[in-house]
C-alpha cells in the first residue's frame, strides 16, 4: 500500500507529461479525421479542388456543378499565399481559373488554354481528368449557344460507370480509427513509458534501494507491487484513450469487431510498453538519460514503423529495419483490421503472427529484466 | 575570459546536455531522411489493376478491349470467373472488377473500398463510356499549370526539426544560468556574495550558452547539407540567419524558464522538452497537415509558437523568398525573444530574495 | 577602541506569520572569532544571509567596515569570504580550477590570483588533490575544498556556516587549525555551529540565538557563569536506593538530580567540596559505584537551562 501511495504521488507530480501526450493524440486524430487526409496520405478518393470563376456564365456554373459532384470543392482566398499554401500542404490539389470569356471561347469553338494550379498529386490527376472531360465534351458541341452547350454536356455526363461496393465496412471510419490507434503508438511509447519509468526510477536510486533492501518488506515484494502499480497506471491511461476514441472516432466504429480488435491490439502494445519501461528503469539511473532514450525510441519507432509516414511510402530498407521493432507489428495489425471482413483462419493468420511476435518481444523484455535485476541485486 | 573558458568547460562536460543539443537532432534528422527518402517516388503514378470478366454475349466487351489497348493508365487483365476475381479483389491483388451484362449494357464496376485507385478506374471507364455514347473522339484540352512546387511537403519536417534544435538550446541556457542563481544552487549563492557584478556573470553565462548552441546547430547544418544533401534552395544565407535568431529565441526561453520556475533541474528540463515537443507538434513535426490546420483554424496559436514561427519563416523564405511573410515571422520571433528576456531580466535583477 | 567590523541594529526578518529574526542587534569586533549558536530554526543562517545582503529583511540596519551593506557594494564584498553549509563547487572542474574560478571573481590580476590559489590549497592541505574532481573526494576533503574556495582571496571578514558537518576527525582538526591561522593573519570570523567543543576551542565571544532573539551573549566563561549550575557530578552505580537518592536531593547547593539507566547526575549551584560530600554519603549508605567524576557545565547545559532545549535539537 505504501509503495502504491508513493508511486501515485510521484505520478501526480508528472501528470503534465501524460496530459501533454494525450492532448497531442486527440488533436492529431481530430485534425486528420476532419481533413479526411492523414499525415502525408495521398489516398483520398475525392480530389480537393478550388474554382476561381471570373466568367460567371451558365457554362462556368455548369462546370462548377459538375466538378462539385466528383470532387470536394473548397472556397479559397485569392489573397496572399493562401492558394500556394493550400497546394503545398495538399489541402487543395487543383485550382481552376475560369477567366472572363471562357464560355464565349467554347461557344465559338475558339482555341484556348485553361490556366490551372496543380500540385501534381494523385488528386490533381483526378481533378484534371474531371475538368478536362467536361471541357472536351462542351467543346465538341460548338459552335452553339452557351446555354445549349451546358444542357447537352450535362445530359451526356449523366452517364457514368456505376460502381458497387463489395464491402459493408465503413472504410472511412475505420481509416480514422487506424490513424487514431497508430498515433497511440507514439503516445504510449512516449507518454506512458515516461510516466511509469519516471515514477519507478525513484525506487531504484542507490540510496533508496539500500534502504528498501534493509527494510522488513522483501525487495521482491516491493518489485511486485511496483509492477502492479505500473499496470494499474497503464490500464487507466488506456481506458482514457479508449473513451476519448469514442468521441474522436465515434462509437459506431469503435464497437465494431474491427474497432474492438484494434483496441485489443493496443492492450497488447501497452503490456509490452509497461515491461519495457520496467526494464529501462533497471538499466538507466538518471532522469535526463531516461527522457533522451524514451524520446529517441518513441519518435524513431513512430517514424520508421509507419505512424507518421504511411508504411507504403517508406523505402524498402527502412521497412526492413522496422521489422526489428515491435511497433511495426502493432501498426501492421491496425492496417489489417481497418479492412478485415472475413474472420476465418486464413484471413486472421497474419494478425496472429504479428501478435505472436509482439508477445515474443514482451517475453524477451521480461526475461532481460529478470537477468538485469538479479545482476544488480548481486552487486 | 577565464570565466568564459570555465563556463564552456562546465557546459561541455554535461553529457546529457550535449546529447540533447548535439546528438538528438542529428539522430532525428537521420530518421526523417530515412522515412522521407521515398516520398516523391511514392506519389508516382502506378496504373491500378482492373479485371474484366469476359462475356461472349456482350457487344461492348470487344469495343472496350480495343480501347483498353491504348489506355496506359489502367492495368487490365481478363478473367472468366467472377468468384475468383472477387477473391483477388478482397486480397487487394486487384482494385476493381468490370462486369458486362448481355447485349449493349455498359459495364458495372465492383470495388472493395473508395480509394484513389478505384476512383481512377471509375474515371477512365466513364471517359470510355462517354466517348462511345457520343460517338466521337474528343480533342485534348490545353492546360497550363502555373504552380511551381519548389519543394516536397516533407521539407516542413526538416524545418520543424531545425526549430526544435533551436529551442532545445533552452536547456543549455537554463543549466548555465542556474549555476549563477543564489536561490537555485550553492555555487549561485557563492557568486551572489562575490565582488563581481551580477550582470557581468549572467551575460557571460548567456554568451557561453549561445555560442554552444551555435556550435551544435552548425554541426547539424553541415550534416544536413553535406551528408544528407538536403536542399534549402537559393536562400541559404537567410536560412542560416533565421536559425541564429531561432537560437536566440531558444536562449530567451531557457532564461525565462530558469528565472520563473523555482524547481529542480530535471523538472526544468522536462518543461523545456515538453514545451518544445508540443510547439513542434503544432508546427507540423508529426505531420505537416497539423500546421496547416492550425494556421487555418487558430492562426493566433501559431503566431505565439516559436517553432511554428521558425518553420513558417523557413517555408516562406524557401518558397517565396524574402518578403512580407518572412519578415512578419522574423518580427514575431524577435518579439517573442524580447518579451521573455524582458520578464527574465526583471526577475533576475532582483538581488535580494524573499527566501533562499 | 577596537574597531567594529559588523554592526547589526534591530534586524528583523519575517516569513509571513513566522518571525525568523526578531529585532536582533549585535556587533563583531575586528580580529575576533564570534560564535553564533542556537538550535535548528533559531535564525542563524537567516541572520548571516541578511548580513550578506542575500535576503530581504523587514527592518534594521547593517553596516560592514563602517559602510552600509548593499548587494552592489562590491568593495565591501571584496573583503568578505563566505563558506556556506552546502558544498558550493562545480562538479565539472578540478580542485584547483574550482578555487581559481572563485578566486578570480575577487582578484583580477592573474599572477596574484594564482598565488592566492596556491596559498589556499596549502592552507587546507589539498596539495595532493589539485587535479581531482569533486566526486572523487571524501566528505572531509570536499569540505576543505569548500573552505578554500571561500577564503582564497584572503578576505578580512569570513563567515563560516557549520563548516565541519559530517567531517572526519582529521579533517576537522585541519579545518579548525586553518581557521585559527586565518585569525592570526588578521581576519575577523563569524562562526556558526552545533558543536560546543569547537566553540570552546575557537571562539572569543559567543552569541546564543533562539527564535530569532539573543538569549545570551559573552565569552564562554561568562556564559557558563550565567548558568545556575556551577558543577556537575556524575556517578555510575547499579544499586542506588531511593532513600539515598532522597538524601542527595535534599543536600544544600543541589539544584537538581536525575538517576537513569544506572547513571546518577547531580547539579550543584556552588563549587565547594561537592565531590567529597557525595563520596562520603555514598560510602556511609554502602552504595557501591564504578565511576565518579566532576565537571564544569558545558554550553549545552547553559542553553538547556535557558531554553529547556538542547543545542542539537
Amino acid at each position: 500500500m505504501t509503495t502504491f501511495k508513493t508511486f501515485l504521488r510521484i505520478v501526480q507530480k508528472n501528470l503534465w507529461v501524460i496530459i501533454m501526450y494525450t492532448v497531442m493524440l486527440v488533436l492529431f486524430s481530430i485534425v486528420n479525421s476532419s481533413t479526411g487526409k492523414g499525415q502525408m496520405d495521398f489516398t483520398a478518393s475525392k480530389p480537393s479542388v478550388a474554382i476561381v470563376d471570373h466568367d460567371n456564365s451558365k457554362l462556368s456554373a455548369a462546370l462548377t456543378e459538375y466538378v462539385k459532384k466528383n470532387a470536394d470543392v473548397q472556397e479559397v482566398s485569392e489573397e496572399g499565399d493562401a492558394i500556394s499554401d493550400a497546394l503545398y500542404y495538399s489541402d487543395i490539389d487543383y485550382v481552376i481559373y475560369l477567366e472572363k470569356g471562357f464560355s464565349d471561347k467554347i461557344s465559338n469553338g475558339e482555341d484556348f488554354e485553361l490556366e490551372v494550379k496543380s500540385n501534381d498529386s494523385y488528386g490533381s490527376y483526378l481533378a484534371e481528368t474531371i475538368v478536362s472531360r467536361f471541357i472536351k465534351i462542351a467543346k465538341s458541341y460548338a459552335p452553339a449557344k452557351e446555354a445549349g452547350i451546358a444542357i447537352r454536356t450535362n445530359n451526356l455526363l449523366e452517364n457514368e460507370t456505376k460502381a458497387e461496393l463489395n464491402t459493408t465496412l465503413d472504410t472511412s471510419g475505420l481509416h480514422n480509427a487506424e490513424f487514431y490507434y497508430d498515433f497511440m503508438n507514439y503516445s504510449i511509447l512516449a507518454g506512458l513509458v515516461f510516466a511509469i519509468s519516471y515514477a519507478t526510477i525513484g525506487f531504484r536510486r542507490r540510496i533508496v534501494k539500500k534502504r528498501l533492501n534493509v527494510s522488513s518488506t522483501s525487495y521482491k515484494k516491493i518489485n511486485q507491487d511496483l509492477m502492479l502499480c505500473n499496470f494499474a497506471l497503464a490500464a487507466v491511461m488506456l481506458l482514457i484513450y479508449t473513451v476519448l476514441g469514442l468521441f474522436v472516432i465515434g462509437p459506431s466504429v469503435v464497437f465494431t469487431i474491427n474497432g474492438l480488435l484494434m483496441m485489443l491490439n493496443s492492450v497488447i502494445l501497452t503490456i509490452f510498453a509497461v515491461s519495457f519501461a520496467f526494464l529501462l528503469t533497471n538499466l538507466v539511473e538518471k532522469n535526463d538519460a531516461l527522457m533522451a532514450i524514451i524520446n529517441v525510441i518513441s519518435i524513431g519507432s513512430s517514424f520508421l514503423c509507419g505512424v507518421f509516414v504511411p508504411m507504403q511510402w517508406l523505402p524498402d530498407f527502412v521497412v526492413f529495419i522496422a521489422h526489428a521493432l515491435p511497433s511495426f507489428y502493432y501498426v501492421d495489425n491496425n492496417r489489417i483490421f481497418a479492412s478485415l471482413e472475413k474472420f476465418d483462419g486464413e484471413h486472421l493468420m497474419p494478425v496472429l503472427v504479428n501478435t505472436g511476435i509482439l508477445i515474443a518481444f514482451t517475453v524477451v523484455v521480461i526475461i532481460l529484466n529478470n537477468i538485469v535485476s538479479k545482476k544488480k541485486q548481486k552487486e | 575570459m577565464k570565466h568564459l573558458f570555465y563556463n564552456f568547460k562546465i557546459t561541455f562536460k554535461n553529457v546529457e546536455l550535449i546529447f540533447w543539443t548535439f546528438a538528438f537532432p542529428i539522430i532525428l534528422v537521420t530518421l526523417f531522411y530515412a522515412a522521407f527518402s521515398n516520398i516523391s517516388a511514392a506519389d508516382d503514378f502506378v496504373a491500378p489493376k482492373v479485371a474484366v470478366i469476359e462475356n461472349e454475349n456482350s457487344m461492348l466487351v470487344p469495343v472496350y478491349k480495343q480501347i483498353f489497348e491504348k489506355v496506359d493508365a489502367l492495368n487490365v487483365s481478363y478473367e472468366t470467373d467472377f468468384e475468383s476475381a472477387k477473391t483477388k479483389l478482397e486480397s487487394e491483388e486487384i482494385a476493381g472488377i468490370a462486369t458486362f451484362d448481355d447485349g449493349m449494357e455498359y459495364p458495372k464496376l465492383t470495388i472493395e473500398q473508395n480509394g484513389i485507385n478505384q476512383t481512377i478506374i471509375q474515371n477512365i471507364m466513364t471517359e470510355i463510356e462517354l466517348s462511345i455514347r457520343s460517338g466521337s473522339e474528343f480533342d485534348e484540352v490545353k492546360i497550363k499549370n502555373t504552380y511551381d512546387r519548389k519543394q516536397e511537403v516533407s521539407m516542413i519536417e526538416y524545418f520543424t526539426l531545425l526549430a526544435m534544435a533551436c529551442l532545445y538550446g533552452a536547456m543549455i541556457g537554463t543549466k548555465s544560468l542556474d549555476k549563477n542563481l543564489a536561490n537555485m544552487t550553492a555555487s549561485g549563492k557563492r557568486i551572489a556574495v562575490a565582488a563581481v557584478s551580477k550582470t557581468k556573470i549572467v551575460l557571460g553565462s548567456l554568451l557561453t550558452s549561445y555560442i554552444t548552441q551555435l556550435i551544435g546547430l552548425t554541426i547539424l547544418f553541415v550534416y544536413m547539407l553535406a551528408v544528407l544533401k538536403i536542399d534549402f534552395g537559393e536562400h541559404l544565407v537567410g536560412v542560416i540567419g533565421l536559425t541564429m535568431l531561432g537560437a536566440l529565441a531558444g536562449l530567451a526561453l531557457g532564461t525565462f524558464i530558469s528565472a520563473i520556475f523555482k524547481v529542480k533541474d530535471s523538472i526544468k528540463d522536462g518543461i523545456t522538452t515538453g514545451f518544445t515537443m508540443l510547439c513542434c507538434f503544432f508546427s507540423g513535426m508529426m505531420g505537416p497537415t497539423v500546421k496547416f490546420a492550425i494556421d487555418s483554424s487558430f492562426p493566433l496559436l501559431n503566431k505565439v509558437n516559436p517553432a511554428a514561427l521558425l518553420t513558417d519563416g523557413y517555408y516562406a523564405l524557401t518558397n517565396f523568398g524574402v518578403g512580407e511573410r518572412f519578415w512578419s515571422d522574423v518580427i514575431l520571433l524577435v518579439l517573442f525573444s524580447g518579451v521573455l528576456s524582458f520578464v527574465s531580466i526583471k526577475v533576475l535583477r532582483r538581488q535580494k530574495y524573499d527566501n533562499l | 577602541m577596537t574597531k567594529k567590523v559588523i554592526e547589526v541594529k534591530g534586524l528583523t526578518k519575517k516569513y509571513k506569520e513566522l518571525t525568523a529574526v526578531d529585532h536582533l542587534s549585535f556587533n563583531v569586533k575586528k580580529g575576533e572569532i564570534l560564535g553564533l549558536l542556537g538550535p535548528n530554526g533559531s535564525g542563524k543562517s537567516t541572520t548571516i544571509n541578511c548580513i550578506l545582503s542575500l535576503l530581504k529583511f523587514n527592518e534594521g540596519e547593517i553596516r560592514i567596515f563602517d559602510q552600509e551593506m548593499k548587494p552592489d557594494a562590491l568593495d565591501i564584498k571584496r573583503e568578505i569570504g563566505v563558506i556556506f553549509q552546502d558544498v558550493a563547487v562545480f562538479e565539472e572542474l578540478t580542485v584547483e580550477e574550482n578555487i581559481n574560478y572563485f578566486c578570480g571573481l575577487y582578484v583580477k590580476d592573474k599572477k596574484e590570483c594564482q598565488e592566492c590559489v596556491d596559498d589556499a590549497i596549502e592552507l587546507v592541505g589539498l596539495s595532493d588533490f589539485r587535479t581531482f574532481l569533486p566526486k572523487k573526494l571524501s566528505g572531509g576533503l570536499l569540505r576543505r575544498l569548500n573552505i578554500a574556495c571561500g577564503i582564497a582571496h584572503k578576505p578580512k571578514l569570513i563567515f563560516l556556516d557549520e563548516p565541519t558537518v559530517a567531517v572526519d576527525p582529521q579533517s576537522r582538526n585541519n579545518i579548525l587549525d586553518g581557521i585559527k591561522k586565518l585569525r592570526d593573519n588578521g581576519a575577523t570570523i563569524v562562526y556558526t555551529t552545533h558543536y560546543m567543543e569547537e566553540v570552546e576551542i575557537l571562539c572569543d565571544r559567543v552569541i546564543i540565538l533562539d527564535h530569532g532573539k539573543i538569549i545570551a551573549e559573552g565569552t564562554t566563561d561568562k556564559l557558563k557563569d550565567l548558568a545556575k549550575i556551577k558543577e556537575k557530578i556524575t556517578v555510575e552505580t547499579r544499586n542506588l536506593t531511593p532513600e539515598t537518592e532522597k538524601k542527595i536531593e535534599s543536600l544544600k547547593d543541589v539544584v537538581s538530580e536525575k538517576y537513569n539507566d544506572e547513571v546518577l547526575v547531580i547539579n550543584f549551584n556552588d563549587t565547594k567540596k561537592n565531590l567529597a560530600e557525595i563520596v562520603n554519603l555514598l560510602e556511609k549508605d554502602g552504595i557501591k559505584y564504578e565511576r565518579i567524576y566532576s565537571e564544569r557545565p558545558t554550553l549545552n547545559d547553559v542553553f538547556l537551562e535557558l531554553t529547556g532545549k538542547d543545542l542539537r535539537d
